[in-house]
This record gives C-alpha cells, structure tokens and sequence, in this order.
C-alpha cells in the first residue's frame, strides 16, 4: 500500500500543476474559440486526469472528469461552439476536480464534495445545444473567420516583431500583444521570419519589406519571396523550416523536481568549496608553480559559476504566481459586469521560490481590488470615451538589485480628494494637514491602517483591511509599495521586492575599528560632513543636521552601539528612512555598495535589537547587518520621542489617546516653535496694512479693541529675512477681555506632545527644548511673550499655571 | 565498567573537560567581530566555512577576565541545539578516556561561577577534571557575578 500512497502522491502533485494550467487554457480558449490546439490540450490533461483516477479507483472523480471530457470531446469535434457559458461549465468542473483532490490529500478518500450537481451542469450545457444546430453552424464559421483572421495577425506580428529587430529592441517583443489573448499561445508556430532572423540568414529589413509584399496582395509565402529575390540562401530556408516544425520540447521533459532542502545543502556545500578554494589559492601562491597555479585559477572559476548556477536553482520565475490570475480575474470581471482583459509582461522575471510565496497574497489583492475599484463599469468608460474593454497590465522587471511587479489598470484612477476626505473622516488624517500634503501623499493614505474609500461594502475588497495588509506583507520581506495614479487614465500599484531573502544590496559603513553592514534598501542619500560647509549642529545636545533647509536628526553609531565616541568632521551621513521616520546614521566611514549574502545570527543577537542578521564580508570577517527599524525606534526613544510620525509626514492622529498637551507648532524664521494649544484663543491672518504703531509697540484693531502685537521673530533672537507678505499669521491668547496676538511665520502643525524629554534652556523667551515629530523645536515661555506685548497683561489679574506654561 | 570520552581544555590552568560526543570540532582562529551590547560573555561572530558561529568567552562565564582575542584563539566548537556555539579556552588538550567510578560531584568548597558551569569532578592522575555542563556553559545570559 506504501507504493500507492506514493503514486497518490504523485497523482496529486501533477493534477494541481495541471489544473492551474487547465484554468489559464480555459480563460485563453474563451478569447480564442477557435483554438483547437488549446481544446486539445485542455482534452489532454482532462483525460490523463480521468485515467489515472479510474485507475487509482477514485470514482466520483473519474465520473466528474468523464463528464467534462464529454463536452470538451464535442468542443473538439465542433459538435459545439465554445461559448462563455461552456467555458464557465467547464471552470467550475474544474474547481470540483480541485476540492476532490484537497479532499484526497487531506483524509485520503474522496469525501462528500458534491459533484452531481457539476455533472448536471455539464449535460445540461451539451444538451442545450443539441437543438441548436445553427447555432453550431455559426460557430463553425466564426471558427474559421477567427482562424483566418488569426493567421492575418501572425503575420503582422511577425511584422511588428521585425521592426521591432530593426530597431534592435527586442525586449518589447511582448510589449504589444496583438492578438487578444493575454499571453502569447506557446505551441504557436514562430514566424518563418523570425526564425532567419535569428539565425542569421537574412536581415531585419529584408524580411520587413517581404511582409511589406505580402500585405500588399503578393500571395507567395515569406521564404518564397526571400528565396525568390536572392534574399536568403536556399539551405537557410529549409532549414528554417524544419526548425519552425519541429515541436519545443515540452515541460516534462526540461525540469525535474528537487528537493528544497537538498538545494539548500548544495548550497552549503558550495560555500565550503569557497572557502577551500580560497585557502588552496593561497597555498599554491606561495609555491610560485605556474602550472599549479593555473589550475587553482581554473577551480576558482569553476567553484565561482557553480556558486552562481546554485543560488539560481532557488529561483523560478514570477509566472508561477501569476497563473491563477487570468482566472481570478475573468470570474471577477464576468460577476461585476466588468470587461477587462489581463495583459502580462516580463512573466519571466525570477524571484527566490520563498519570496514568491510571500507576495502572491498581496498581489492577488492587488489585481482584485485593481478590478473591483480600478476599472470602470463599459458604460462608465463609453460615457468618458474610452474602450468598453478596460486592460490591466501586469508587469515585472529587473531594476537595480531588485525586481518591480507592477499593477496597472486604465480605469478612472484614484479620487485624491475623496481619498483625503476619507482620511479625515476616519481619523487617520487631519484636515488642516491635507492642505501640506501633495498628491501622492494622500494617495499613499490608502495604505493606512483602517482605510477604504469604497463606496459600497463588496465582497471582493472595500473592508478597511488589506492595503494595508498588502503594505506590512510586502515591507516584512525588505520590500516596498506605492501607488501612483493619474485621474481618468488609470492608477500603477508598484511592489518593489529584493530578489532573494538571502542576498541583498547592502551599504557597507565602518565605525570606529568595525565594518558594519545597512540594507540599501533604507537607504536615501550619503552626506559628508566636512565640519565647513556642511557640519553637524547640536539642539540642547540632540545633534541635527540641516538638510536642504529641514532638520534630519541624527543618530551616531558609535554611540548608539556604546562604543568610543568620534568626531564631528570628516565624517558621513547615511539617510535614510524606516518605519516612517527618517533620520541620518553618522558613521566614519563609507566603503561601497554589494550584494552580501544574509546568515541567520542566534536570536539572542536579535533581541539586542540592533542587528539584523550577519553577513561574510570580502575578507572572511563576519560582519553585522544593522536593523535599521528596530535602529530607528531605538534611537528616537533614547531622544524621548516615542512618537511615530507616520507615512505620510506629519499626519498623526488628534486626540489620540496620550497623557501629553497638545501644542501648536510654529516657523518662526527657520526655527520651530511650540506653544500650548490650551493657550492659544484663535488663530488669524491680519493684513500687513492693518498693523498701527502705539508707541514703540505695533497694535491692530481687533473686534472693536486694541490688540498689541509682538513678533516672536525679535523676542527669540531670530533674524532670517522675514518673508514679505501680504498678510501675518497671529496667534491670539486671550484672558478676560485682554488679549495680545503673537506673530510667527507660519502655523505649521498641532502634535501631541506625548512622552517627552525636553531639555529646559535658560535661553530668553523659552522654557526648554523638545523632540516634536523628528524635529527640534522650542518650547515658548507663553508668558514672557505676553509680557513682552502687554507689561500690564497680568497685573489685574494673575493666573500661576500661566507660569509654568510649557 | 563504563567509560566516558571527554575532550579537554585549559582556562587559567584548570582542567575541563566536555563529552566528545558534544564537540563538533575544535579549531584556532583569528579574526573575531565584536558585538556591541551583547552579553559580556560573547567574544565575538567568527566564520566557520560560511556558517556565523558566536564564540563564548569561557573566561568571562567562568568570572574571570576578558580574553584579549589577539592573535589566535582556540575554540571548542559545540553542536548545540540545532547551531554549534564556541567556547574560547586558553589551551586544547587531549581526548581521555575516564572510568565513571573516577567521578565525583563537585567539591562543597567550590563556590562561584565555575560551581554553576560544572557538573563533577573527575579524578585522573595527578590532576582533577571537571566536567562542565554545556548547556549552562554557552549561556551568556547566565548570571556572572
């Protein structure tokens, strides 16, 4: 009985590889009914399917396949059209043969899965059509204008892939699918055409003017006409087409399947050859045996492309995933209504096997919410002069050490505003911060925990969960999403994932006498730090560095990791950005950009919450790959600033829950100052004009009273140009019936002042200093300003908490 | 009579001695990297053929100064569960083969450290072994005091 659990085994293994293809021939078949190479192929599988079943005595799947060969048997014939109905018959038989073999795989039996109602499902679709012989005629014709209609197309295809040789691009071969099919049908003969090309026989331009012929009314065939007007030999066509003949072989027969754990233990096996190599190397140096040394450089070569062929076997291309897409899409589609056709470029690109697992998830939601909220209803696209039929494009790509999966759609493209108002509504953003925010900002609101913007609650997506699942998913595996969208052409989902979990782009940094290692992937931008023209400046002792005109805090290495503490000059800047917060690493020195491999450290090292991993560097040290997350938390919270800013910048929640006051922040110069929201009365904007002298004092009339005026910019010492304006932004406190009105820049936020460390500064006019949302920012003593307005403000009336205001 | 092998090293001048069984090799090496705010008794990440091994400063477990990983040092590499730690000792010895009627537990006047890492004494001639107790001895977070 071993034996057949086995073959079971076996049995099952194949049938779901087959059934995934099964469904991607079904969806291609109903955009090509005339296919008879595709109803073969899916008879085919159906049938092994059927035969292996009967002979494993599994009955009920036996029936269930056999009935679905019974109609694919008149398919085949054209006894029947091919109509979406049959298509959708076929689908669900499909998925039916699908739960008996989870069934089978689970207990071992076939289980209860119902499978008449599929059966009857199946002869209701072949009797319906026994009456309809016309029905069959038509499609008979329709088959062949199809056929004909298909051959015309290959020949422009062949066309277009000829210029596209001339131009001598040939990665946009599959850039424009012409037929309607979503990929190209593999067994489909390659143009004669293409096949001289490429082995030399004729060139580009020949072989473009000879279709050129043909499309003008010239009946002969393409190697005719070539042969004819002496532009390929007689031998090269011949052979050419025999080569066109001659079947590819098939998937069986090019790979086999392997264990992952035998592959991992080659790989290590491997990495010890490496090392051998290495010290053989330096031993037959020290000989001085040029021939010896000759074949040591040989082994080095040969260990070096095994090391690489290795690590290749790990990866399969991103196909694997993407084939249950078609179907996921056309079944969506066919229930909302919805017409659109899955366009699928660079399905080819090869990603390591664990990495494709951890997107698929993701990426299915992606393609199904790009359907469901994406592309329109046809009457919705008609009405804004675009197709009936939307298109969504997958596409995947190599781009420097990484590889980009997108998904586009050229559906109506996200509501920027509705998206913003969303966000305030559901608290995830705040409506004065949407004024600061650009478009893609709000855009990448969507990403936010419990955010959706659908209208109406389907059962597809639009539950508050997801983009968001879709974000922490993608950013777990060291990768990153975005969306971009432009309104009325469509919207790009963009994944950006590292190639292997075990091989990343890496900064290599030294620190002090230690080589440490940062993910590039964290990495934004390399500052040196000459101490000159560029220089570390300290806040109450919280070193900062001005980038482009903004404050990045900084956090030292050296003293992050307890070790001896360097100089402020001649050192870098690594920027970068994790967890929502940026900031800037200060390291000695920075070495280079390469792949490094990742090891495992103990999770005793983890828990330090420094180190992500260790690497072997290009000596045999080890070296230390930092955490750059757990960096970033670590750092903000030894500044006090437990607080999060989130992805979009300065959006944070308002009335969260926080024991902290609520301040306002303000520009003032190029500084920032907060001040207690408690304290504050209004907020107005006055004309420049308005603003009177009484006395050495500048006034405004307010509701009917005088309201003096001081400039914070002369209280604190700052003195910036101040912009010219039109207007000033005042900051009103009133008491009683006296107020003063305090000018700054510019209101630049509320935060919440959660879990603070301030520094207390004896500097005039503030309380202290603290960390606000990564930035520096002082604290303003409210009633040293007041004073400053108004000496008498208090004197009638004293209030002590105004004192200790912060 | 039953018979144990152990393979012994030299930390300040004492005997230890671990079951061969445990020892996945022993090898000397140079070049360590440092930790930063590890335990004290992590000497450091080495590179055996690949594969990152954390090196335990037996010295540091035992209460007793760093090492100064200078120059190379040698390493009883354990298999571990499921990873081979290092121990760093001053000296390898050999592998003996001793009677478990030369076992004793520890002596009651051994106290400190060294009292928490070893399991027993064995008795060979002209010198004590004591037995350590792996699990404990590749504990950085044990207490050392």
């Amino acid at each position: 009985m071993e034996d057949l659990g086995e073959i079971v085994g076996e049995f099952l293994m194949e049938s779901h590889e087959n059934l995934d293809q099964l469904d991607r021939d079904l969806v291609d078949l109903e955009q090509q009914p005339g296919s008879r190479e595709l109803i073969s192929r899916i008879f085919r599988t159906i049938h092994t399917i059927k035969g292996t079943s009967g002979f494993l005595a599994f009955g009920r799947l036996e029936a269930l396949a056999h009935a679905g060969e019974s109609l694919l048997s008149r398919l085949r014939d054209g006894v029947q059209p091919v109509t979406p109905a049959t298509i959708t018959t076929l689908l669900e038989m499909i998925d039916g043969v699908r739960a008996l073999l989870a069934s089978i795989e689970e207990t071992g039996a076939e289980g209860d899965v119902a499978i008449e109602p599929i059966v009857a499902a199946v002869h209701a679709q072949m009797n319906s059509n026994d009456a309809a012989e016309e029905a069959v005629e038509q499609a008979v014709e329709a088959g062949a204008a199809a056929g004909a209609a298909a051959g015309a197309e290959a020949g422009a295809a062949a066309g277009a892939q000829a210029a596209a040789a001339v131009a001598g691009d040939t990665a946009s071969l599959d850039d424009t699918p012409r037929r309607p099919a979503p990929e190209p049908v593999e067994e489909q003969r390659r143009p004669i055409g293409e096949v001289l090309i490429e082995k030399g026989a004729t060139s580009p331009g020949d072989v473009a003017s000879a279709l050129q012929r043909q499309l003008e009314g010239d009946e002969r065939k393409l190697g005719t006409i070539l042969l004819d007007e002496g532009k390929a030999a007689p031998g090269a066509v011949v052979e050419a087409l025999q080569a066109q003949a001659a079947p590819k072989r098939s998937v069986a027969d090019q790979a086999i399947r392997v264990d992952v754990d035998l592959l991992d233990s080659l790989m290590n096996m491997v990495g010890e050859l490496v090392l051998a190599r290495n010290q053989l190397l330096r031993g037959v140096m020290e000989t001085g045996d040029a021939a010896l040394t000759r074949s040591a450089q040989r082994l080095g070569l040969i260990t070096s492309e095994l090391q690489a062929g290795i690590m290749k076997t790990r990866m399969q291309p991103i196909e694997h995933i993407w084939s249950k897409l078609p179907r996921v899409v056309r079944d969506l589609s066919n229930s909302m209504g919805k017409q659109i056709q899955l366009v699928m470029q660079g399905k080819d690109t090869e990603l390591d096997r664990s990495l494709l697992e951890a997107v698929k998830d993701p990426l299915t939601h992606l393609v199904r919410n790009a359907v469901d909220h994406g592309i329109e209803t046809p009457e919705q696209r008609v009405a804004a002069g675009k197709p009936a039929e939307g298109t969504l494009t997958l596409r995947a790509y190599h781009e420097g050490g990484h590889v980009t999966v997108e998904v586009a759609d050229d559906g109506g493209g996200l509501d920027v505003e509705r998206i913003a108002a969303k966000g305030v509504e559901n608290g995830v953003v705040r409506a004065d911060q949407i004024a600061q925010m650009d478009r893609r900002e709000i855009m990448a609101l969507v990403f936010q925990p419990g955010f959706s913007t659908a209208k109406a609650v389907t059962n597809v997506s639009g539950r508050g969960v997801g983009m968001d699942v879709v974000k922490t998913n993608i950013e777990r595996i060291g990768g990153a999403v975005d969306v971009d969208s432009t309104p009325g052409e469509g919207t790009v989902w963009r994944l950006t994932i590292p190639l292997t979990l075990a091989i990343i782009q890496a900064l290599t940094v030294d620190c002090g006498d230690h080589r440490y290692v940062v993910p590039q992937v964290s990495v934004l931008e390399l500052v040196y730090i000459d101490g000159q023209s560029t220089k570390i400046e300290y806040a109450s002792g919280a070193p900062v560095y001005r980038l482009r005109g903004k404050l990045l805090p900084l956090v030292r290495l050296d003293h992050t990791l307890g070790l001896e503490i360097g100089t402020d000059q001649g050192v870098y800047l690594v920027v970068l950005q994790a967890d929502g917060r940026r900031f800037g690493l200060v390291v000695d020195r920075v070495l280079n950009t390469e792949e490094v491999v990742v090891k495992a450290i103990n999770s005793r090292f983890k828990d330090i919450g420094l180190y992500a991993g260790a690497t072997i560097l290009g000596d045999g040290k080890v070296g230390l790959i930092l955490d750059v997350q757990s960096l970033a938390r670590r750092s903000h919270l030894a500044q006090g600033d437990a607080e999060r800013e989130s992805l979009v910048g300065t959006s944070r929640s308002v009335g969260a829950a926080g024991s902290g006051e609520r301040l306002l922040v303000t520009a003032v110069g190029e500084r920032r100052v907060a001040i207690p929201l408690d304290t504050v009365t209004r907020l107005e904007e006055f004309p420049r004009t308005k603003i009177e002298r009484s006395g050495s004092r500048e006034v405004v009339q307010y509701r009917g009273r005088i309201l003096p005026l001081v400039r914070l910019a002369n209280l604190l010492g700052v003195y910036d140009e101040p912009e010219v304006r039109d207007t000033v932004s005042v900051v009103v406190y009133s008491e009683g019936d006296r107020s003063v009105a305090l000018v700054v820049d510019r209101i630049v936020d509320i935060a919440e002042d959660a879990v603070t460390a301030r520094n207390e500064t004896h500097e005039d006019g503030l309380v202290g200093t603290a960390v606000i949302q990564q930035r520096v920012t002082e604290l303003l003593d409210v009633r040293r300003a007041i004073l400053a307005a108004d000496p008498d403000f208090y004197t009638e009336r004293f209030d002590p908490s105004l004192v200790e205001a912060r | 009579m039953s018979s144990r092998q152990f393979a012994t090293f030299e930390v300040a001048d004492q005997l230890f001695g671990v079951e061969v069984e445990a020892v996945q090799e022993v090898l000397s090496y140079n070049e360590y990297t440092p930790v930063p705010l590890a335990p004290p008794a992590v000497g450091g990440l080495f590179n055996l053929r690949g594969q990152v091994i954390a090196a335990v400063d037996l010295r540091v477990q035992l209460g007793l100064a760093r090492q100064a990983l200078q120059g190379p040092v040698m390493n009883v590499i354990l298999r571990g569960d499921g990873e081979p730690v290092s121990l760093l000792v001053d000296k390898i010895g050999e592998v003996v083969d001793l009677e478990d009627d030369t076992f004793e537990p520890p002596p009651v006047t051994l106290s400190g450290p060294t009292r928490d890492l070893v399991v027993g004494t064995y008795k060979m001639d002209g010198r004590l072994m004591l037995a350590l107790d792996v699990r404990s001895a590749v504990d950085t977070y044990r207490v050392t005091s």
